[in-house]
């Protein structure tokens, strides 16, 4: 995989990491309100971040889609919690992807520490953590 | 229609990229052999044919021992404080997976984990078992921290994949454990 179709692909996910918390963040309330809140911030300056880059490349950013389909109902604060940590497995895929492709250490790194941000995020919403976060089978 | 969340697919072909590395190495070793074989007297071990170091063996060797060394302090941990074997065997099985995926085995414990009855205590694990579990929290946080390095030192793009991935495990590990294991 290039580095480019890496980007694309961490962006895309991004896109759907932002309209998923948008969602989550709506149901989730009390202790898990901030949380949600902080985790929306973090993926839309990570869709920013990485839309730059491929700008800075001379690429077009991939845009967010119209909708996206939820991949389970989101009614309750466990279904929110759910859905907030099937997020952060599969951003956590797209980002041992841009691992493999970044090709620079700098863009490495950055890839390296949002993966294990995805993984330590996944945990607290599941309270658990597979052992290969972004290689393992994602649900 | 709407789209969905983009699933993951490459799962597969970056493990497979990590144990395509292995095979690369012998294929390497393999060819290098077969460069013997011909009939004509050709010059001894040319530097051409000299099997290539694995550049990243360091990094791989580095990353097998801080596994190891976690299994053992998981196992020393419970050894003394059985009371936190169930907060801890989620993290023990990650790490053998971890030692398996980079090529290494398990090492057998100086200790069993059966009971505190079977052995002395061991050294190095606090008496107290709250100290105890700060000090494994540490050890995965320190872990996380010298994986990134790894990954940012290998020069094959699976091995580093994989340990970003080892990483991100202890890291979070270290914060599941602060969160009141």
């Amino acid at each position: 995989m290039s580095e480019v179709a890496a980007l694309q692909a961490a962006l895309a996910g991004e896109h759907a990491c932002v309209f998923g918390y948008g969602v989550a963040g709506g149901v989730l309330t009390g202790d898990e309100e901030e949380p949600a809140r902080a985790a929306f911030d973090t993926h839309r300056r990570r869709r920013d971040d990485l839309a730059r880059l491929l700008r800075a490349s001379g690429t077009e950013p991939v845009a967010a889609l119209p909708g996206y389909a939820l991949p389970l109902p989101v009614r309750t604060a466990a279904e929110a919690r759910e859905l907030a940590g099937l997020l952060e497995a599969r951003q956590a895929v797209l980002l041992a992807d841009l691992v493999a492709a970044a090709g620079s250490s700098a863009l490495r790194e950055t890839a390296a520490r949002w993966l294990a941000d995805a993984a330590v995020r996944g945990a607290a919403w599941s309270g658990a953590v597979t052992a290969l976060p972004g290689l393992d089978p994602a649900p | 229609m709407p789209g969905q969340p983009p699933a993951p697919s490459r799962r597969s072909a970056l493990i497979g990229g990590c144990a395509g590395l292995v095979g690369l190495v012998g294929t390497g070793l393999g060819a290098a052999a077969c460069s013997r074989g011909g009939g004509a007297p050709v010059p001894s071990d040319p530097p051409s044919s000299a099997p290539v170091p694995d550049p990243d063996a360091g990094v791989r060797e580095s990353a097998r021992w801080a596994e190891e060394t976690l299994v053992l302090l998981h196992a020393a941990t419970v050894a003394r404080h059985p009371g936190l074997g169930a907060a801890l065997a989620p993290a023990t099985g990650h790490h053998r997976v971890h030692l398996d995926a980079l090529g290494g085995t398990a090492p057998r414990p100086a200790v069993t984990t059966t009971g505190p009855t079977t052995t002395t205590p061991p050294p190095g694990v606090p008496d107290d078992q709250a100290a105890a579990l700060a000090a494994v929290r540490e050890a995965e946080a320190d872990a996380a921290a010298e994986r990134l390095l790894d990954c940012l030192a290998s020069t094959d793009p699976g091995l580093a994949a994989l340990l970003a991935s080892v990483g991100a495990a202890e890291a979070a590990h270290a914060a599941l454990l602060a969160g009141g294991a």
